[in-house]
């Protein structure tokens, strides 16, 4: 099987229905992508495939065979919305926030001016259990204006 | 403090653990060129610092908080600081711990001195060293951003190049710390040194640990605790992943070489556990019982004044009956572990907060000495008390031991919740009296709940100091005091949560004083103010919050409570200002002020910051939702579906303001939480006229 993750191609061989997570972490040793509920209920494991937020605790690895997936270790240092989380220090255990921020990422690139109530409603799925919540919404909004100055 | 040499014995060799994704691989300090000045602080040649930390960082900021003290007596820069986790060795432990433990919100207590002075020590040598390689005297040096200069001259030499000479140097017996205002990193908001890794998906935290040939293991917990294993079977078909199952002391071990596989074997398992006394309880039947054995005596906690008498006679009086469920922990991290165990040494990856205890737990397991058995700390995807703990790790070692490979323990969320150590359930009953000037007169105050400490140490408590703290020690003016408790210990483990017994207490007592208040025609916060009159520090936070939340204005559709709790040694007021809809009765939340007094030093005013929104967001969450379910004695949540944490659409605007005042340091870690369960129930109180006795608000 071929999977494409961060632009590179992983010829791999392993069971068809293991989820995507198990492959990432397990397989190819990108650990960022996070295990938290297996039940899409928590969002630690949210990676993009084609560019969209996705749980991939939930994702037979086949069905990512042929699509782009991105994960934590693909973004780029200098994105907007890793600066901006810098910027604000935002992790605190840091356990959730690849996922957050994979999330944002979506979110941002559908939206270039979210308001609270979108940014509340796109971020509703992914749990931090040390309350960073504030910084996020403050972070994600600080992404959004450099990414509409980056233009 | 240990001597070098005597570390050198100790340990036999220096060795550092990177890890790989291939595997881990061990480096010999030889190897690198890396100079250690004393334990804490290992200097290259490159002069890059590498500094060992004794305690976990589990998200409340230890690894920013704890290189910052060593790092500004070093006067070394934080970028070329490189943070590791130290070993459970003699010079490592907490010297008021006597171990390596981290909770009770203590690390920046604890170290604050033996860490500056680490760093001066440190120092100190490289000093002697440099202005010896400069060829001047050593009082015509200074030292300043990890180099040691010529004052006169402009000279300079870095620490790297001097750190062998000084590594060879003798400690010296005394050392002379900096004065405050000559700190260039303690009290300024420096950044926390772990969030560039935890964005990028670098920082390894334990469930990132692999070592070769490694297989995956969990455990299937028992149906009911209080019940042991008496037989089982496994029925067919098996993946052919799963290589082994097989009964240890926690459960039933199940093992494989896939982690998803391992988890969905747990289902052809089929175990008969003995008979266990919860069978047939729900959740409600374990608060049930609580009120219950409210009737029955306890054992005296304080007992000050005459309340009986006071309360026989008072005109106005009330009482009221407040229960608190079971928490789960919820870390983000679920529990897990990796052990690589041969004849002789043990390795373990772990994210825990208890070092020496996993440690001990493992010499116990294996019969390895002490120096052969290598704990690698790895972050912690939170902690909140739940990591000091090492079922997990017993679990694990025991697996290891059996099937002679390493194994890497990793509960899966269901297994997590089901493998308990939650806060305590609670109960109490409290009666109070005013006066006529509208004065506490009388506060009997019943506590009914298991006993931690019980559990905990296995030791025997008439009266648990864990479960009355925040009761018997009440801040506020009451001439006529008495606490009494009653143990109710039930099969389900307990354990250490966020805040400990200040999460029931606070809510307790900061609702009948609210309760007491309204009996009085009071405001809550003249009521308040009235009864803290001796009690300057705690006076001034609940003033400070109420000026800053406009307490007394006008509020159209909106209303706002206060609370005030003081643990672990800081004080904490916040008020909480609400809305709630009238069809649904949803709560808004719009504002959460809180005003914390650390005492006279404010190591990182960000981190303290970043504590306090974390506890009121976790204190919030546990008000709202958090409670463990039980139904026949089973624990009946499964995962955040049936254990509900806040999610982001109820976060409210938070403001932090930190006073400093005379006295000891205090705790950050923990005291943000507890004020503003009560201050949220005073809230809807004062909003909608219900007065929240049960947690959770939504239950």
């Amino acid at each position: 099987m071929r999977l494409t993750v961060n632009g590179k191609v992983y010829s791999i061989d392993t069971r068809k229905d293991k989820k995507l997570l198990w492959v990432l972490r397990d397989e190819l040793r990108l650990t960022g992508t996070k295990y938290g509920c297996g039940k899409a209920l928590c969002g630690f494991c949210t990676v993009l495939l084609d560019g969209n937020a996705v749980r991939s605790c939930q994702i037979p690895v086949y069905m990512a065979e042929g699509k782009e997936i991105t994960t934590i270790e693909g973004i780029p240092e200098d994105h907007p919305v890793k600066i901006a989380w810098l910027e604000l220090d935002v992790p605190q255990c840091g356990y959730c926030q690849p996922g957050q921020i994979m999330q944002a990422i979506d979110l941002l690139s559908n939206n270039k001016n979210p308001t609270d109530e979108e940014i509340i409603s796109a971020m509703y799925g992914n749990l931090c259990r040390c309350g960073t919540y504030p910084r996020i919404i403050r972070a994600i909004k600080l992404a959004a204006k450099l990414m509409r100055e980056k233009k | 403090m240990i001597t070098r040499r005597e570390f050198l014995k100790l340990t036999g060799l220096t060795i550092a653990v990177v890890s790989t994704p291939s595997g881990i691989k061990l480096l010999h300090a030889e190897e690198s060129k890396d100079y250690r000045i004393n334990a804490w602080i290992n200097i290259s040649r490159e002069n890059r610092a590498t500094v060992f930390i004794n305690k976990s960082e589990m998200g409340q900021g230890v690894y920013t908080g704890l290189t910052v003290l060593i790092a500004d007596e070093l006067d070394f820069p934080l970028e070329k600081v490189e943070v590791r986790f130290a070993q459970p060795r003699k010079e490592y432990v907490d010297p008021r711990m006597g171990v390596l433990l981290t909770g009770g919100s203590t690390s920046i207590i604890h170290m604050f001195t033996p860490l500056r002075k680490a760093g001066a020590a440190a120092r100190t040598l490289l000093l002697k060293a440099g202005a010896k390689k400069l060829g001047v005297k050593e009082s015509e040096c200074k030292t300043e951003n990890g180099k040691v200069i010529h004052i006169k001259t402009g000279r300079a030499v870095p620490y790297g190049e001097v750190a062998e000479i000084a590594s060879k140097m003798k400690l010296p017996r005394r050392v002379r710390l900096k004065k405050e205002k000559d700190w260039i990193y303690i009290g300024k908001p420096v950044k926390r040194l772990d969030s560039k890794d935890k964005i990028n998906g670098e920082a390894k935290f334990g469930t990132d640990m692999y070592v070769k040939g490694l297989f995956y293991a969990t455990v299937i917990k028992p149906e009911r605790w209080g019940s042991r294993l008496k037989s089982y079977k496994v029925e067919k078909p098996v993946p052919e992943e799963i290589v082994k199952i097989f009964p240890i002391s926690g459960g039933i071990a199940i093992c494989g070489t896939d982690v998803e596989r391992v988890w969905e074997t747990e289902k052809n398992v089929k175990a008969v556990w003995s008979k266990s006394k919860i069978k047939g309880m729900s959740d409600k039947d374990f608060i049930k019982r609580c009120i219950d054995e409210l009737s029955r005596k306890g054992n005296v906690a304080k007992n000050r004044g005459n309340v009986a008498k006071v309360l026989k006679k008072a005109r106005k009086k009330i009482e009221a009956v407040y229960t608190l469920p079971y928490l789960y922990h919820a870390t983000a991290e679920t529990m897990n572990c990796t052990v690589k165990l041969s004849k002789d040494r043990c390795d373990i990856w772990v994210p825990t907060q208890a070092q020496t205890s996993t440690l001990r737990a493992i010499k116990r397991l294996t019969g390895l000495p002490e120096e052969r058995i290598f704990v690698h700390t790895t972050f912690l995807g939170g902690g909140f008390g739940r990591r000091a703990a090492v079922d997990f790790v017993i679990d694990a070692v025991e697996i290891a031991k059996k099937v002679k490979r390493p194994v890497k323990l990793f509960y899966s969320r269901e297994t997590d919740i089901k493998s308990g150590y939650f806060r305590p359930v609670h109960v109490c009953k409290i009666e109070g009296a005013v006066d006529d000037e509208g004065n506490i007169a009388a506060w009997k105050h019943k506590i009914a709940a298991p006993s931690l400490l019980e559990f905990a140490r296995g030791k025997k408590y008439r009266v648990d100091p864990e479960v009355v703290r925040g009761v018997r020690n009440i801040p506020y003016d009451i001439p006529n005091l008495y606490v009494e408790y009653r143990k109710v210990n039930f099969p389900v483990p307990i354990w250490y949560w966020r805040s400990v017994a200040s999460t029931h207490n606070a809510f307790t007592v900061e609702s009948f004083i609210d309760e007491l208040a309204e009996l009085a025609g009071r405001d809550p916060v003249d009521f308040r103010l009235d009864h803290l009159f001796s009690n300057v520090r705690a006076s001034r936070v609940v003033e400070i919050a109420a000026e800053k939340s406009e307490w007394s204005k006008h509020r159209y559709g909106k209303a706002i409570g206060i609370a005030f709790h003081h643990s672990f040694r800081t004080y904490v007021a916040q008020t909480v200002e609400i809305s709630v809809e009238d069809k649904t009765n949803e709560i808004f939340i719009h504002r959460v002020v809180c005003v914390v007094d650390p005492g006279p030093i404010t190591v990182n005013p960000e981190l303290i910051r970043m504590q306090m929104e974390s506890g009121i967001i976790m204190g919030l969450s546990s008000a709202l939702y958090e409670r463990v379910r039980f139904n026949d004695g089973r624990i009946n949540s499964d995962n955040f579906d049936t254990y509900p944490i806040m999610r982001i659409d109820k976060t409210p605007k938070i403001d932090v303001y930190i006073v400093n005042s005379k006295g000891v340091m205090g705790g950050i870690g923990e005291p943000g939480l507890p004020p503003v369960i009560p201050a949220l129930t005073n809230a809807i109180y004062r909003a909608t006229g219900k007065r929240i006795r049960s947690l959770p608000i939504y239950s």
